[in-house]
């Protein structure tokens, strides 16, 4: 974890900060750990393990992979650089529902979730702009899915 | 129209329920980007099939086709030195001309690939006309991707850029997984400056729009291009009419501020 970065710098120009005040960076960035960085095959996480940290993707691909006894792993997303990988921090139980393994090396702003879920439940002022930014980054994804479940390019004879 | 017959010539696998067709022009065959022709093989029935060669070779006529009925499954049985019919070219064309100067950005899902591919070669062979090019390729999986050899010489090119998600992989695929629509938000082109060539299943082409206007893309600066049940391909028949618009005649290439009333509306 590199700690020499000025990690509200790297925070403010991250596409999930994009239109959020100075002073709102300024208050995640004190949330951040640092910046990661992670090898081909690495695992992030873990499906069944403990949720605590978010992570904004700058470089790289990560497989969101859910595994299957029988048919084995299967990538049900990726996500590269300017998305978000994680949100089960947010909720509870606190616990990832998937795998987190990357593709090509990856970097990313490593925030601590229990830190944020504190500023945002005792700051309004940073807590909304936040949580509008989920619950934008949830309803993409479930839109996402829909169309994934939709199988649009199958052959419909 | 009577149907001209031409020549199969090339024949090659892309995929396991898709190929592309070489027909022979001797005497020379022009088509703009985004036109179409009806092809016939014979005794079977017509189907429109859009054009997905290069412009600039006029000599060949190329389909990409895949397999999803009778006539397609009749085109696929062809061989070399067998002989198929051929009405067209038919259609409006993608806006080349309109692009000059800005950011191309091409979204292409699935099969639709094949009746941009004409436009990305001239944009590829003419690329001091355009300022930034994009495109954006989505499909199934890892082996309904066509055109993969081509595709990869495109990624490799400084000057273009290429990306390619797929709905599903197994976990040897090193690619992006997830729908075209998400690789929108990060594409770098200019939205003020931006022109948006837009084709795949209508779905998709909905959310592909609902991207790039979430981006800044004027509705203006967007085309697609419509399928719809194409039978005579000059206007008279109606099967593929759309609205007050007859898709074969007045499209296949659409503004989309020209039919974007339509695409909600359910039996149009």
């Amino acid at each position: 974890m590199s700690e020499d970065l000025d990690i509200t710098a790297e925070l403010g120009r991250h596409s999930f900060m994009k239109g959020v005040s100075e002073e709102v960076v300024t208050r995640i960035g004190a949330c951040a750990d640092g910046v990661a960085s992670w090898g081909e095959d690495e695992m992030i996480f873990r499906s069944g393990g403990e949720a605590t940290k978010c992570y904004l993707i700058q470089s790289g691909e990560v497989a969101i992979e859910v595994y299957s006894p029988g048919t084995g792993s299967r990538i049900v997303q990726t996500v590269s650089r300017g998305e978000v990988l994680g949100w089960s921090w947010l909720f509870e139980p606190y616990v990832w529902s998937f795998d987190a393994r990357v593709l090509t090396p990856a970097t990313a702003i490593v925030l601590d979730g229990e830190a944020i879920r504190h500023c945002m439940n005792d700051e309004p002022n940073l807590g909304y702009p936040m949580m509008v930014r989920f619950a934008r980054l949830i309803v993409g994804r479930l839109q996402a899915t829909r169309l994934q479940l939709l199988d649009l390019y199958a052959s419909r004879n | 129209m009577a149907p001209v017959p031409y020549e199969v010539v090339a024949k090659r696998r892309e995929t396991y329920d898709t190929i592309t067709l070489e027909l022979d022009a001797p005497d020379g065959f022009e088509f703009r980007p985004g036109q179409f022709n009806m092809l016939y093989p014979f005794g079977i029935g017509e189907s429109a099939i859009s054009i997905s060669g290069d412009p600039a070779k006029t000599d060949r006529i190329v389909h990409t086709i895949r397999n999803v009925g009778a006539v397609t499954a009749a085109l696929h049985r062809l061989e070399l030195g067998d002989y198929v019919g051929v009405r067209g070219p038919f259609g409006t064309a993608w806006p080349m001309e309109a692009a000059e100067g800005k950011d191309l950005v091409i979204v292409a899902g699935g099969i639709g690939i094949a009746p941009v591919r004409p436009a990305i070669y001239e944009a590829l062979n003419q690329r001091e006309r355009f300022d930034q090019f994009v495109l954006l390729y989505g499909a199934r999986t890892p082996s309904d991707l066509v055109y993969q050899g081509e595709v990869k010489d495109w990624r490799s090119r400084f000057d273009a850029v290429v990306d390619v998600s797929v709905d599903s992989a197994g976990s040897d695929y090193r690619g992006s997984v997830g729908v075209v629509t998400r690789l929108i938000p990060n594409a770098p082109f200019d939205p003020d400056n931006a022109i948006a060539f837009v084709i795949g299943p209508e779905i998709m082409m909905r959310f592909t729009v609902t991207e790039l206007r979430n981006r800044g893309v004027p509705r203006d600066q967007i085309y697609i291009s419509m399928e719809r049940n194409m039978q005579c391909a000059v206007g008279f028949c109606g099967h593929c009419q759309f609205g007050n618009l007859f898709v074969c005649h007045d499209g296949a290439v659409f503004n989309y501020d020209a039919v974007r009333s339509y695409l909600p509306v359910k039996e149009v």
